[in-house]
Order: structure tokens, then C-alpha cells, then sequence
């Protein structure tokens, strides 16, 4: 089979039950919105492909399952991502308040370099916010990283929160693998060598 | 959030994450039953979980507390008419017993120094607490021990005071971190107990020792099912044996048998014959049926060398297991090299504790609802038909269910089928350095791309037979982790020991400890690898428990935790003959459609033809799509 992208990265999508999750990633995936997804039944992850200064990156988007709901998400959920979208709803107070929660839920099982991003969901409906940006973005800057305020049923900034986030996994990887090139090894995610002679002892159970 | 209410109506209720359960979950809920799946607990997996450094240390201190009694509400007020009650009870005080901490890091670390609450308070306190406990509790699980155990157990303490004595003298007499050098080996970094906390979440501790033989059920199962695109896997490198005072390597494939160092010609040529024949089962190998298989190896003429590689390292039987047993077992061994490695074996990266998981994702995946820190107090049971018609969760809420999969731990004593409880008997160690260092062109043959911070460790991953050390001692399986299985730290090894219980697990294992590590028990001669920090404890063993026949409603069943064997078949029969028993007529765990092949059409679906509105694919397709995905990973042999 040819290799038909460069990279791939996995990502998460990580916040309350009903902030669009879902949502957001059916958007990115197959731009389409529909508002009958009641859970997300039966999606592991969804695939889309983005080119980035020339090179295919495969982006693996994995749902919760909606194992949220009870704040039962396994931890093997978060093994080897290495991006996580914090999604809250700009309507709700609650799931904006929770993001520290899963952001500690986040830094206990989520490798310790993975980067993340904060997005509020839902900015069409303006009349019913209780979550002014202003507030989204101080958490942000709390943290140190980035947000945005997005709309998966208007199509307001999907787009540009998952290449930001692309942008930034990739950025880290060519730093890191600058850095660690005398003994090249290569980054973890370069699937062209994981059919090579090296990886033989790392199998993936397909 | 946890505020939401459940359901209250569903086919099935699973309550215990262990792996039959969550086979069970995942199995159930593919198939579109609607399921309910419950632990008491606040984490997955029970007694299968992998822990971090830092969680360990909280399970551990769970299990010293005395366990307080849940007052037993009385739920007859939810009762209607014609239904009786059955309560619960909880699985934890029964299961783990004996547990016992040691700590034989040293102090030299600059940041100990600086934290506020010294470490070795905790471990002195730790060990004490332990101690009493293991006295008490062995009591109750062998009685003709008890006469001993005051002398043993003081003899006991002396030792660890001795322990702690050492551990705390380089701190108190050379204050200066560099003076400890000299203490410990010239090339090795001490570690610290604070390293271990604060790294610990890097961690990931097994409550079991456990390998998946590439051939054996879980790992068909993970294929077929496609749960395996939830883990990844490291090869076992290499099977070691303990023989002589010795760890030596047991060759066991062809190329592994032409490399040995140790086998003479003959003897190469000997094993050869021997594996190629076995495979085949011939009429002068059922003359031996039913005796022992020791007697039928004997009797081929192999000498001692190969006798005991046989015997312990690829059979994996003891002494007297019978010829039939022995020579399946060795083809079943056969069998699974070279699917994916030059060993049978493979181990999930990450630990155990993942496998669990994956099957409760999968389960979520198709609509199971998860809740942990979440129990059943009891069972309504119609008292005409004796099937239970609904459970009574922690809230109070009664949810009605068709079926009811509970694990072991939560039947009460009074209504198991009478079999003798049996233990098994668990080490955890951390160690400085492999058991076996491996020769520097291995280290470069074993170079992994993806850890490229752990490089100058060779990342092997033994399993290690220790046969009995003298009469009556346990058969001793012991598994060594390097830090690219990411269960432990670059610089350290997890080693993981397990046998049926005899005593208890520190009488049990201790004596292996002392002889294959350096302890401050040992003599310090040595190039054994030390001991930082280990912790003993006795598991109730789950290969006696039956699914079905204890005095519970008909559509009950019951999974048991785990067992002694080195593999996971148990489980995996045991969940597929409940799920047979609740859903006779299913497929067992038909592969999930890989994502990226459902197509998503949204409102119009004439798009695609390849899939029914489910986005699931038709039985056939699915099929072909596993064998493209067995061949792929097969590839990897490569």
C-alpha cells in the first residue's frame, strides 16, 4: 500500500457531555453538521488529511465514546496523543468551570509534552452565552496555550483550530527531532519508518 | 457532572472492570445490547489495573486500612410483590491479603533533602503497618504457621531495621550527595524514593504478571474483534531460566538454538530433532499418557541442559505434570514463535492494565455506559422464575436488567460453590539494572526508534523460569521490564514474580529476591542487579471459580479474577462462555469497521454503496477486510 501522507498525529477532543465534540469533529471530517447525534455512538475516531508547508498530515481524531459523561474516561484513551482539544459550550458555565478539572485529568494520564488548546463551542448563539471570551481567554493564557471560540454548526474556526493545533504538534516534532538527530532516531510519529527494520519490536496488533 | 442519572433499564449490567468482564461489556454491546457497566471502584480494571508509582502507593495503603463496613441499607421498601433481595458484598477485603513494603533507596539525592516531609518517614511507617497486618492476616490464611510467625516475623523486622539502617547511614554519616558514590556501583545512579514519587506517574505497575502468547486467545481475540487498534505491543526478547545460581538464556527458536553458547553440537542437534518432532503427536508419545512428562523427556535421551530448558522454559510445566500436558504445552509454545518475535510472547506497552480498557472503549464505542465509584448493593430476584429482574445501585435506583455479570469478589462468601480459597503469591520489584545484561551488538540489534531518551538501556523484555529452589517451594514465574515498555523509568527494571501461593507471598518469593538480586539481605558481592523498592502481596486466585451453579438466580454469572497462568485463556473462555450463555445465537466480538472505512453521507445516502446506514459493514466484507488486517501485522515479523 502506498503511503499516501507523511504524518500521522493523533488527537483528542476532551470536555463535558454536550459541548459538541462530536460535533466539531464531524464538521472537520466531513464538513457536515447534523444536530440529531444525540451520543456518539458506534465513532472511534474520524481521519482527515491537511497539508501543512507541503507535507500530508494525516490527523486521527479519537471521541470520548462518551465515557465523559460519568468522568469515566480509560486512561488508555490518552495514550500517545499528542494533541488535546479542551471543548467547553459558551452557553453553559458548568463545562467552561470543568476545564481545569480535565485539564488536571489531562496532565495525569496525557504524556507531559502534548500540546493543547482550548476551544468555546457553540458561538452562534450569542443570546444565550454565559462564557464571555474574555474569560476563555484568560484561562488560556493561565495555562499558556491557545484558544479560539468556535461554531461547528456555523462553521466558525474549525478549520483553524485543528491546523493551529497541527501547526504546533508539528513545530514540536522537527524541534525535537533537530535535537535528538545525532542519534537518529527520528520522531515517534514518522509511520514510513515504522514498517522498517527498526521497528521490529514495536508491533501494533492490526 | 457525576450528578446525571443512569438509565434505568437495560439488557445487561456488568458490575467489575477485570478482563472477563470488560470482554463480556464489549461483546454484549457490539451486538447492540444495551449495557450497564459498573465499578466500585475509581479506577479500571480490578484486579488486572496497572497502577503509577504514586497510585500504587494509594492501592496499597487502601488495602493496610481496616476496611470499614458498609452499612447495609435495607432496600425491601423497592421490593414488589413476589421479589426477593440479594446483597452484596465488597470485593476488596477478600481478595488482597499480606501486603508487605520495602524501600532500599538511598538518600544521596539532593532534592530529598529539600522536601518537606522526609520519605523515609513514610516508608518506615509504611513497612511498620504492613508488618502488622501480614501477621494478623496470615493467620487466617494458614494455620499451621501461625506457631512460627512471631519468631519469623521479628527475625523479620531486625532484617528491615538492618534495611533501613543502611538505607538512612549515608544520609546521616556523609551529608554530602557525592559521598554515597562510593557506596553504590561506580557506573550506576542511585535512585532516590523521591525520584520514584517524582517520576511516578511514568510508572505503570501491573497487579498481575502476565504475557499474551502470539497465538493464544487474546490476542486472536484483540485481532478479530479489532481492539487492538487501542494498544500497541513489545516483543518479549528473550526467555531466561535460573538454573545453577545462574540466569542463563534459553534458546528456543531455530536461529536462537545455532547462537546458543552454552549447547553443545550434540546437543543443538538433539533440541532440534526433539522440537521438530514433538510437533507432530506420534504413538510412542501416547505411551506415555498420564505419566509424567519428566519421565517421557528423560527417556528421549537430552540430557540435563535441555531437560530443564524443556521442562521449565518452554513447556513451562512442573515435575509431574503428565506427558500430555507437557508435550500440548510445548506445541502450544511452538506454535506461537516467530508470529511476531523470536519468543511466543508479547506485552502491552504501557502494562496489563490497558487491555481491560480497550474492551470497555470498545464497549463505550457502541453505546456502554460507564460508571466508576459506582456499585450494585443488591439483586431483586423474581422469586417465581429465580432470575434477577433489576439491581439496586449506590444511589438507590433501581434499574432493571436481563441479564447480570458480576465479578467474583462482590458474591458473598455464603453463596459461592464451597472450593478452598486459593492465593497466588506476587512481588513487585524495581530494580537498578537487568537481571541479565545483554551483550553491547545486542543492545544496537534491539535499538528502538521511538525512545530515542532511553537508548543506552537495552530494552529487553525477559520472562525468567525459576524452578523450585528447594523441595516444596513454588514454581516461580518472574518477568522483567525495561523502560520501553513505558512501565518504569529509564535507569530502572520492573520485575514482576508470581507463583501459587504455599505461605504467604514474602515466605513464598522473598527467597528467589535474595538469590537472583542484591538486597541489604545479601551477601555484597555482587553484580546482581539491586533492589530499590519492592512490595509483596498474596491475590486471590481466580482459576477455581465457576461462571454458573452457585446459589444465584439463573441469569447471574459469574467472572472470576485472575489466575497463575502466565497466559490469558481463563478469561477469554470464561467471557465467551457467559456471553454464549446470555446471547446464544450472537457472533462473538465481530470486528468493529476500522473508522476511516465508514463513510459519513449525512442527510443524503445514496453517496456510498458499501455501507447500510449504520455505517457498519455487511458480515463478508468485514471478514475480508480482518485477513488484510492479520497479513499487515504479520509483516511485521520482517
Amino acid at each position: 500500500m502506498a503511503k499516501t501522507y507523511d504524518y500521522l498525529l493523533k488527537l483528542l477532543l476532551i470536555g463535558d457531555s454536550g459541548v459538541g465534540k462530536t460535533c466539531l469533529l464531524f464538521r472537520f471530517s466531513e464538513d457536515a453538521f447534523n444536530t440529531t447525534f444525540i451520543s456518539t455512538i458506534g465513532i472511534d475516531f474520524k481521519i482527515r488529511t491537511i497539508e501543512l508547508d507541503g507535507k500530508k498530515i494525516k490527523l486521527q481524531i479519537w471521541d470520548t465514546a462518551g465515557q465523559e459523561r460519568f468522568r469515566t474516561i480509560t486512561t488508555a484513551y490518552y495514550r500517545g496523543a499528542m494533541g488535546i482539544m479542551l471543548v467547553y459550550d459558551i452557553t453553559n458555565e458548568k463545562s467552561f468551570d470543568n476545564i481545569r478539572n480535565w485539564i488536571r485529568n489531562i496532565e495525569e494520564h496525557a504524556s507531559s509534552d502534548v500540546e493543547r488548546m482550548v476551544l468555546g463551542n457553540k458561538c452562534d448563539i450569542n443570546d444565550k452565552r454565559q462564557v464571555s471570551k474574555e474569560r476563555g481567554e484568560k484561562l488560556a493564557i493561565d495555562y499558556g496555550i491557545k484558544f479560539l471560540e468556535t461554531s461547528a454548526k456555523s462553521s466558525i474556526n474549525v478549520e483553524e483550530a485543528f491546523y493551529t493545533l497541527a501547526r504546533d504538534i508539528m513545530s514540536r516534532l522537527n524541534r525535537k527531532m533537530n535535537d535528538s538527530a545525532p542519534s537518529g532516531g527520528g520522531g515517534p510519529v514518522k509511520i514510513t519508518e515504522s514498517r522498517s527494520k527498526k521497528s521490529f519490536f514495536r508491533c501494533a496488533l492490526l | 457532572m457525576a450528578a446525571e442519572d443512569l438509565p434505568s433499564e437495560f439488557d445487561v449490567v456488568i458490575l467489575g472492570t477485570g478482563l472477563a468482564e470488560s470482554v463480556v461489556a464489549a461483546a454484549c454491546a457490539r451486538v447492540g445490547q444495551r449495557v450497564l457497566h459498573l465499578d466500585r471502584r475509581s479506577y479500571y480494571a480490578a484486579n488486572w489495573a496497572s497502577f503509577t508509582f504514586n497510585g500504587l502507593l494509594t492501592w496499597i495503603q487502601q488495602h493496610q486500612e481496616s476496611q470499614v463496613e458498609e452499612e447495609i441499607k435495607d432496600w425491601s421498601n423497592l421490593l414488589e410483590k413476589g421479589e426477593g433481595l440479594i446483597y452484596l458484598s465488597n470485593p476488596e477485603s477478600t481478595s488482597i491479603r499480606n501486603l508487605q513494603v520495602f524501600c532500599f533507596t538511598s538518600d544521596e539525592d539532593e532534592e530529598e533533602a529539600q522536601s518537606p516531609d522526609s520519605p523515609n518517614t513514610t516508608e518506615e511507617k509504611a513497612v511498620y503497618e504492613s508488618e502488622e497486618r501480614s501477621e494478623t492476616k496470615s493467620a487466617g490464611l494458614n494455620e499451621e504457621e501461625t506457631k512460627e510467625k512471631p519468631e519469623e516475623a521479628s527475625d523479620k523486622e531486625e532484617k528491615e531495621q538492618a534495611a533501613q539502617r543502611e538505607a538512612l547511614e549515608p544520609a546521616a554519616d556523609k551529608p554530602h550527595p557525592s559521598a554515597a558514590q562510593s557506596q553504590s556501583e561506580p557506573t550506576q545512579k542511585n535512585i532516590s524514593y523521591a525520584h520514584l514519587v517524582k517520576e511516578g506517574r511514568r510508572f505503570n505497575i501491573d497487579l498481575v504478571s502476565k504475557l499474551m502468547y502470539s497465538h493464544g486467545s487474546l490476542v486472536d481475540l484483540l485481532i478479530k474483534s479489532n481492539v487492538s487498534r487501542y494498544a500497541e505491543f513489545k516483543n518479549v526478547t528473550r526467555i531466561l531460566t535460573y538454573r545453577h545460581n545462574n540466569v542463563e538464556q534459553v534458546p528456543c527458536s531455530r536461529a536462537d538454538v545455532f547462537a546458543s553458547r552454552q549447547l553443545s553440537v550434540v546437543e543443538k542437534r538433539k533440541l532440534m530433532r526433539f522440537l521438530t518432532s514433538c510437533v507432530e503427536e506420534t504413538e510412542d508419545q501416547q505411551a506415555y499418557n498420564g505419566r509424567p512428562y519428566l519421565e517421557f523427556l528423560h527417556d528421549q535421551q537430552l540430557g540435563d541442559n535441555l531437560q530443564h530448558f524443556l521442562l521449565h522454559s518452554i513447556a513451562m510445566v512442573t515435575e509431574d505434570t503428565p506427558t500430555e500436558q507437557g508435550l500440548a504445552a510445548t506445541r502450544h509454545f511452538l506454535r506461537c514463535l516467530g508470529r511476531y518475535g523470536n519468543t511466543p510472547f508479547l506485552f502491552p506497552v504501557y502494562g496489563l492494565g490497558e487491555i481491560p480498557q480497550c474492551f470497555c472503549r470498545m464497549c463505550a464505542v457502541f453505546g456502554g455506559i460507564y460508571c466508576l465509584r459506582h456499585s450494585v448493593h443488591c439483586l431483586l430476584v423474581d422469586k417465581n422464575t429465580n432470575r434477577c429482574k433489576a439491581v439496586i445501585d449506590s444511589r438507590g435506583q433501581r434499574i432493571s436488567c436481563s441479564h447480570f455479570v458480576v465479578e467474583d469478589g462482590y458474591v458473598g462468601e455464603d453463596r459461592k460453590v464451597d472450593t478452598p480459597p486459593r492465593f497466588l503469591s506476587r512481588a513487585v520489584l524495581i530494580t537498578d539494572r537487568s537481571i541479565l545484561p545483554s551483550d553491547s551488538d545486542q543492545q544496537t540489534f534491539y535499538f528502538n526508534i521511538y525512545l530515542t531518551d532511553s537508548l543506552p538501556i537495552s530494552p529487553q523484555v525477559s520472562v525468567v523460569t525459576v524452578p523450585p529452589i528447594a523441595e516444596g517451594c513454588p514454581v516461580v514465574k518472574m518477568v522483567e521490564l525495561c523502560s520501553s515498555t513505558m512501565t518504569c523509568i529509564p535507569g530502572t527494571y520492573l520485575v514482576h514474580l508470581t507463583c501459587q501461593s504455599v505461605g504467604s507471598a514474602y515466605d513464598d518469593l522473598s527467597p528467589v529476591v535474595t538469590r537472583c538480586f542484591h538486597t541489604p539481605d545479601s551477601p555484597d558481592q555482587d553484580r546482581r542487579p539491586s533492589v530499590r523498592w519492592c512490595l509483596y502481596f498474596n491475590m486471590a486466585d481466580g482459576s477455581g471459580v465457576e461462571v454458573e451453579g452457585h446459589n444465584l438466580p439463573s441469569n447471574v454469572y459469574v467472572c472470576s479474577g485472575p489466575d497463575a497462568d502466565l497466559g490469558h485463556e481463563h478469561a477469554i473462555k470464561q467471557a465467551k462462555s457467559i456471553f454464549h450463555k446470555i446471547l446464544p445465537e450472537e457472533d462473538f466480538c465481530p470486528p468493529a469497521p476500522n473508522p476511516e472505512d465508514i463513510i459519513y453521507d449525512g442527510e443524503n445516502t445514496s453517496a456510498t454503496g458499501d455501507e447500510d446506514k449504520d455505517g457498519e459493514k455487511t458480515k463478508d466484507e468485514a471478514g475480508e477486510d480482518k485477513e488484510k488486517l492479520e497479513e499487515q501485522s504479520i509483516q511485521t515479523e520482517e
